[in-house]
């Protein structure tokens, strides 16, 4: 089955009922989708991109923002510390496999056509450690799914940092 | 014109603003989709309820050797049953959960939280039927049996070693017609004991996936060979099957025969160690948490034995 990438999904948080909401306002002149990963920059929000940001990032966009508009305030969900989130790998522009030897490194995030990854190119924040490969925390819908480690993008589960 | 792709929140929590966005569009009625879980595997599987993390079986043949010619003046000649193969089963814990906070209570998302209760059930009756079906999906080239070979192979060893080896699979796969089923049957009824002497089985049902439903239903319902121009007479043996359609199997073209031996004989097994519970989540310490529940299940499944099977890999 062809594997698509999407958002990170939460799988759990510190706290019981899941990650604190905030309002802040919108960098100007952007656009994103709900579920992307964000950044701070100068107090506002802005999407983490394919370049930018991707080792300081604060939270997940909780709605769109479909219209570029300057002093707007949007939701973000605030991602902390200890959050784990299943994402997809990309090496930078590219889909890319993970595996075993990713296992414990920490990866920037990076973004392209309104999905956020993990970078194994990146490291410089390296937020987003790798826990758990796929295959192994759902090993019987890898196998239903047709898919292996090989498989790109890879899924894995990481542990979020707060930078 | 290209589908629009939804762009999810994933924030693995039903909060006020999870579903909200439904809200937000100004919909007067929300639809719940139809999403059941089709159930097919259990039946072929041996379930087994055990206390233990690692189950293991093992198997005892009482097929003796055949009596010797031997004299009144001569000593009895001893037999011992062999030895028979042995498998772990190493039980894996799995859990999921929801959870609804006291604003999605008070925002009237009742009925996305009702449709969250039939979730949970339905994700553990998902996982369980993709473990089923796993065993025939990677019967070929991923699931070994006590004897160490694939479920579906031709180098099964006898227990008693200098009869060599038997056979479930077909040599090269082949689509499903009268003659691939035959070729089924007559393994079915070929299969030997421990020890090389007979000991067939009879063919029950045909597991297949959808893809080959029309082939299979040209056998099944027919009285006459689909092939034949002479239109020949079929005999029972040949659409005397049980059909059982797979929608959990991956492949298109591989189609499998089970035998119509007891539960308690079949090489197939699905080991509990906790069949699929529910429990309350709460948090003393946040009143916002409404409720919550838990889902955990602990099993694995496997085959010790392919004797009650036979594989086909087909043709694509």
């Amino acid at each position: 089955m062809a594997r698509a990438a999407v958002n990170p999904k939460v799988l759990s948080t510190p706290s019981s009922v899941g990650l604190p909401e905030v309002a802040m306002l919108a960098e100007d002149a952007k656009t994103w989708k709900q579920g992307q990963l964000m950044y701070l920059t100068s107090g506002t929000v802005t999407p983490v991109a394919a370049a930018t940001g991707g080792s300081a990032v604060y939270g997940i966009a909780a709605e769109d923002q479909a219209t570029a508009t300057s002093t707007s305030t949007v939701n973000i969900l605030r991602l902390v510390s200890g959050t784990r989130l299943e994402m997809y790998v990309t090496a930078t522009a590219a889909d890319a496999a993970i595996g075993t030897a990713n296992l414990g490194t920490g990866y920037d995030a990076y973004t392209k056509s309104n999905v956020s990854y993990i970078d194994t190119d990146g490291t410089t924040g390296a937020q987003f450690q790798v826990v758990r490969l796929f295959t192994d925390y759902q090993a019987e819908r890898a196998v239903h799914d047709g898919n292996t480690d090989a498989t790109t993008p890879g899924i894995c589960e990481v542990l979020f940092t707060e930078a | 014109m290209a589908a629009t792709t939804l762009y999810q929140p994933q924030r693995g929590i039903i909060d006020w603003r999870s579903y909200g966005k439904l809200y937000d569009k100004t919909f007067d009625s929300i639809r719940l989709k139809k999403e059941s879980v089709p159930r097919e595997g259990a039946q072929f599987f041996s379930h087994e309820d055990t206390n233990l993390e690692t189950w293991k079986v093992g198997e005892v043949t009482p097929n003796l050797d055949t009596p010797q010619k031997n004299n009144d003046t001569d000593r009895i000649p001893l037999m011992a049953p062999l030895d028979g193969y042995s498998k772990s089963f190493t039980n894996v814990q799995r859990r999921a959960g929801f959870i609804v906070t006291r604003q999605a209570i008070e925002a009237q998302k009742t009925r996305q939280i009702t449709a969250m209760l039939t979730g949970l059930p339905n994700s553990a009756a998902r996982l369980e039927e993709i473990a089923y079906s796993s065993v025939f999906n990677g019967g070929f080239d991923t699931v070994t049996t006590g004897d160490g070979s694939y479920l579906f192979a031709a180098d099964h060893n006898y227990e008693d070693a200098q009869f060599g080896a038997w056979s479930n699979t077909a040599v090269a796969g082949s689509a499903f017609t009268t003659d691939s089923y035959f070729d089924a049957w007559l393994s079915f009824q070929q299969r030997d004991g421990s020890n090389g002497t007979p000991e067939p089985r009879n063919p029950k049902y045909v597991y297949y996936p959808t893809g080959l439903a029309e082939d299979v239903m040209k056998v099944k319902g027919s009285t006459q060979y689909p092939q034949n121009s002479l239109n020949a007479n079929m005999p029972e043996l040949i659409n005397g099957f049980t059909p059982v359609i797979g929608h959990w199997l991956t492949d298109a073209d591989a189609w499998f025969v089970v035998s119509e031996s007891e539960e308690a004989q079949r090489g197939l097994i699905m080991v509990w160690q906790t069949r699929p519970e529910f429990a309350a989540i709460s948090d003393s310490m946040n009143p916002d948490l409404v409720m919550g529940k838990r889902l955990r299940m602990s099993f694995s499944v496997g085959a010790l034995h392919g004797r009650d099977i036979y594989g086909n890999s087909g043709v694509s």
